[in-house]
């Protein structure tokens, strides 16, 4: 054999050991489509003129349904004051945005905080280590750490919080598998809230968006936020 | 040699005392733990089987556990599938605990035995009663 063929023979060797492993690799790109699937990007329209002053209805609704406890809150009554003159403060009920490019996700050291492919940003609470940098880094300051371990369970199907881990608003994402809504648009008396999916133009949310007249809270910085608001 | 009748009893007794933890647990090591099955859900099934075989639970329900964890929350797939008709949820606590309600006979027994400490039960919620 000479040097020549030797070559191409050895070539030809390499090339289809290195062919092997492409089918999985393709099938690694082309991961399937789960139960959480990319075809719904959840939201919520929050009509804060429907809400009522001291009402906490949404609030104790999601106490409630995913146990947390007296001094942390997913879902908690905040005041901004939009950037015009002579804006009067607006309180408004405000939790996770679930943002679509979420600073949390990125800061996260151990990818515990992550986004599910229909949006919804959650924290997996096996794997966060307690750091808090999502908390720095959210604009919303929808999170809050668990100084403390929560005996006390309000609804059994949903764990208890563990003390050293930072939780946050979740859409109730356990409900939105069985295909109901979040506790705290279900409970509202004024219908206030609304929840669905963004990219189906016949959803309420998506219709209340196009009236053009829903707005979003600080999407200036980038975050993408998927919680609108009517009537600021 | 010289005090042999000193020296033989003492090298028997010396022996003997060495090999005393050896030779009790020889005596007494036949505990293992057993984890019951004796639970009103499982004592109802005409036909006793779980979503895995028994061997594959026996070493495998961490991996099992860690890949249900796994696929519920990153990707919210809580659907495990039908076996003999019956549907069955990816939950520790609203399918493996509901037939093994008996947490301190089931889970506990091998665990304290082996001295893990799953930490689980920090946030799920044991099932109370046997």
């Amino acid at each position: 054999m000479d040097r020549r063929t030797f070559l191409k023979i050895g070539a030809g060797v390499v090339a289809t050991t290195a062919m092997g492993p492409l089918p999985q690799l393709v099938s690694c790109l082309h991961a399937k489509d789960t139960k959480a699937s990319a075809k719904n990007k959840w939201g919520m329209v929050i009509d804060v003129a429907k809400c009522v002053e001291g009402c906490s209805v949404c609030m104790d609704a999601c106490r409630k349904e995913n146990n947390v406890s007296a001094s942390n809150y997913w879902i908690r009554l905040a005041t901004i004051k939009p950037k015009v003159p002579n804006a009067k403060p607006q309180p408004i009920p405000l939790l996770c945005n679930h943002c679509d490019d979420p600073f949390c996700v990125k800061v996260c050291l151990v990818k515990a905080s992550f986004k599910r492919k229909d949006g919804i940003v959650l924290i997996d609470e096996h794997r966060c280590i307690g750091c808090r940098y999502c908390m720095i880094v959210c604009p919303y300051k929808s999170r809050s750490f668990v100084f403390k371990h929560y005996e006390e369970t309000t609804n059994p199907d949903s764990p208890k919080r563990q003390h050293g881990v930072v939780e946050k608003c979740d859409f109730c994402v356990s409900r939105i598998d069985k295909g109901l809504m979040p506790a705290c648009v279900e409970a509202c008396p004024n219908k206030a809230m609304a929840f669905g999916n963004l990219n189906d133009p016949n959803s309420e949310v998506a219709k209340l968006i196009a009236t053009g007249k829903a707005q979003r809270i600080r999407p200036d910085l980038g975050s993408k936020p998927k919680v609108y608001y009517l009537g600021l | 040699m010289y005090d042999k009748s000193k020296i033989i009893p003492g090298l028997i007794i010396f022996v003997g005392l060495v090999t005393l933890p050896f030779l009790y647990n020889l005596v007494t090591a036949d505990f293992k733990p057993e984890a019951s099955l004796d639970t009103p859900v499982i004592n109802k099934m005409s036909k006793k089987q779980c979503v895995r075989s028994k061997d594959i639970m026996k070493t495998e329900h961490m991996k099992v556990l860690h890949e249900w964890r796994d696929s519920v929350v990153r990707h919210g797939e809580r659907e495990y599938g039908m076996i003999d008709e019956v549907k069955y949820e990816k939950s520790l606590q609203k399918t493996c605990m509901k037939c093994h309600s008996n947490k301190k006979d089931f889970c506990d027994r091998c665990h304290t035995y082996v001295d893990v400490k799953p930490y689980c039960w920090n946030c799920h919620i044991a099932p109370e009663g046997k």
